[in-house]
């Protein structure tokens, strides 16, 4: 089994330092496998529909991916060690993600090298977006952080959604939505669904190919409760 | 240590292209002490400002100019600011406060979906060090965003969650490939460390890797990663 994993880390690592990467490509040993792909490059002409993806909610990181002919692979965990990983998750990274037959994510790399800056995914390739919303009775905000409406003049509209990550271990979340209602929550402590470093790990996660939601609580100075990030390559600008 | 003293040297020649501010504030008076740009657009108003932070050693150091002639810097050792660190992308802003009694700092780093659309940076604001590799003194470093009429050139590092955590290599223009693997401590920098300077890699990103040879196998060891991440190094 080791050796398996050596063999495709080596592959992986072999083949970036001979070429870029340019698809989403899904390997099975049998019980085991992994898929690999990058964010900024994971559609292409030839399969314009092909994803990576990686979400850290409550506990757990999921990560799955489907290739140009459609293969799919998917896997959780809630190993500490791998989804620590999961900030370094940008859109020129390879992300390589091993599993198992239970559908356990083992492992993780992430490779960033030069050559990878040069890439990009084609016209046409698979693009979702999430408008900002804000669920005031469920106390729920979302929105992907590059849905915002393009525009010659970006700030006639106050559409946004952002989070701030502070050294002291506080994190705060804005989202406004296209009319401009607003909500404002800040947290500094576990809270009944999601502890605070759960939640620290998925906002020093976001990056311009995340969908991001938070909850929070109905205090006059809301505290986040939990905050869900879903970084794919189909959420991309 | 003169090679690390030459790859600083680098960094300063780098930003030294850049004599000039805007989207960088620093705010420096009797009451508060804070500094704070876009990584993206950090040299929108004025080619000589910028923004800086680095993963070296055991600390974190955070810097930025106006380029109207104020300049504020900070460090910290403090594993929770570190952290941070992978969090500054080319989209990310950045806020120190400075301690002026230690120049310690305190770090928030913000991801806008407002900042996705920068006002677009003067080219002279850019800057780029080639790739390096001197394999008998054995280190290496470059930024990651080469000039594209260098396709020779590359360099980078892979982690991994569990087995050989940490792969570094570089390639100079002339072809000269180079490599270090880490899984442990090294005199001069903990595993924990290098980690979290590996994490922080980005296209705004400039590696340095050192290495050793193990006597006991033929496994070239990384005991130093570096990582400064700049405004100026974003292609």
């Amino acid at each position: 089994m080791r050796s398996i994993i050596r063999l495709a880390a080596t592959l992986v690592l072999g083949a970036a330092t001979t070429g870029a990467i340019a698809d989403v490509a899904i390997v099975n040993f049998g019980t085991t496998g992994y898929f690999y792909g990058q964010l900024g490059a994971a559609a292409t002409a030839s399969g314009p529909d092909a994803f990576i993806q990686c979400q850290l909610s409550g506990a757990s990181l999921s990560c799955g991916a489907s290739d140009q002919t459609g293969a799919s692979a998917r896997c959780s965990t809630t190993d500490a060690a791998v989804k620590n990983m999961f900030p370094m998750m940008d859109k020129s990274s390879i992300v390589q993600v091993f599993y198992d037959n239970a559908g356990n994510c083992t492992k993780m790399a992430v490779v960033n090298l030069t050559r990878d800056l040069r890439l990009s995914s084609p016209a046409g390739s698979i693009k979702q977006s999430v408008p900002v919303s804000i669920d005031a009775a469920n106390r729920i905000a979302r929105g992907s952080i590059s849905a915002r409406p393009v525009s010659p003049n970006p700030d006639v509209t106050h559409e946004s959604i952002n989070c701030t990550v502070r050294g002291n271990s506080v994190y705060e979340c804005i989202a406004v939505d296209a009319n401009s209602n607003s909500v404002h929550c800040l947290s500094f402590r576990s809270s009944a669904v999601q502890t605070l470093a759960d939640q620290l790990l998925a906002a020093q996660a976001i990056n311009e190919y995340s969908s991001v939601s938070f909850t929070y609580d109905a205090q006059q100075l809301p505290e986040c409760t939990s905050i869900t990030v879903n970084n794919a390559s189909y959420f991309g600008p | 240590m003169h090679r690390i003293v030459r790859f600083v040297f680098a960094v300063v020649l780098a930003s030294a292209a850049l004599d000039a501010a805007s989207q960088v504030t620093i705010v420096d008076n009797q009451f508060t002490h804070y500094a704070q740009g876009q990584m993206n657009s950090a040299a929108a108003d004025n080619p000589n400002a910028y923004l800086y932070c680095w993963l070296y050693g055991n600390g974190l150091y955070c810097g930025a100019a106006d380029g109207a002639g104020h300049y504020a810097s900070c460090q910290t050792t403090d594993p929770a600011h570190k952290r941070l660190f992978a969090m500054i992308k080319r989209y990310s802003s950045v806020r120190f406060f400075w301690d002026p009694a230690d120049s310690s700092c305190f770090l928030e780093v913000t991801v806008d979906s407002r900042n996705l659309r920068p006002r677009p940076v003067p080219a002279t604001s850019k800057s780029s060090s080639p790739v390096f590799v001197d394999a008998t003194a054995q280190y290496a470093y470059g930024s990651l965003a080469v000039k594209p009429d260098k396709p020779n050139q590359d360099i980078g590092c892979n982690e991994q969650s569990g087995f050989a955590d940490l792969y570094c290599i570089a390639q100079d223009d002339a072809g000269n490939f180079v490599w270090c693997t880490t899984s442990k401590d090294s005199a001069s920098q903990t595993l924990a460390d290098m980690k979290l300077a590996v994490a922080g890699l980005n296209e705004s990103s400039m590696l340095y890797f050192a290495w050793d040879n193990d006597p006991n196998t033929p496994t070239r060891t990384c005991n130093f990663i570096y990582v400064f991440n700049a405004s100026y190094l974003l292609p």
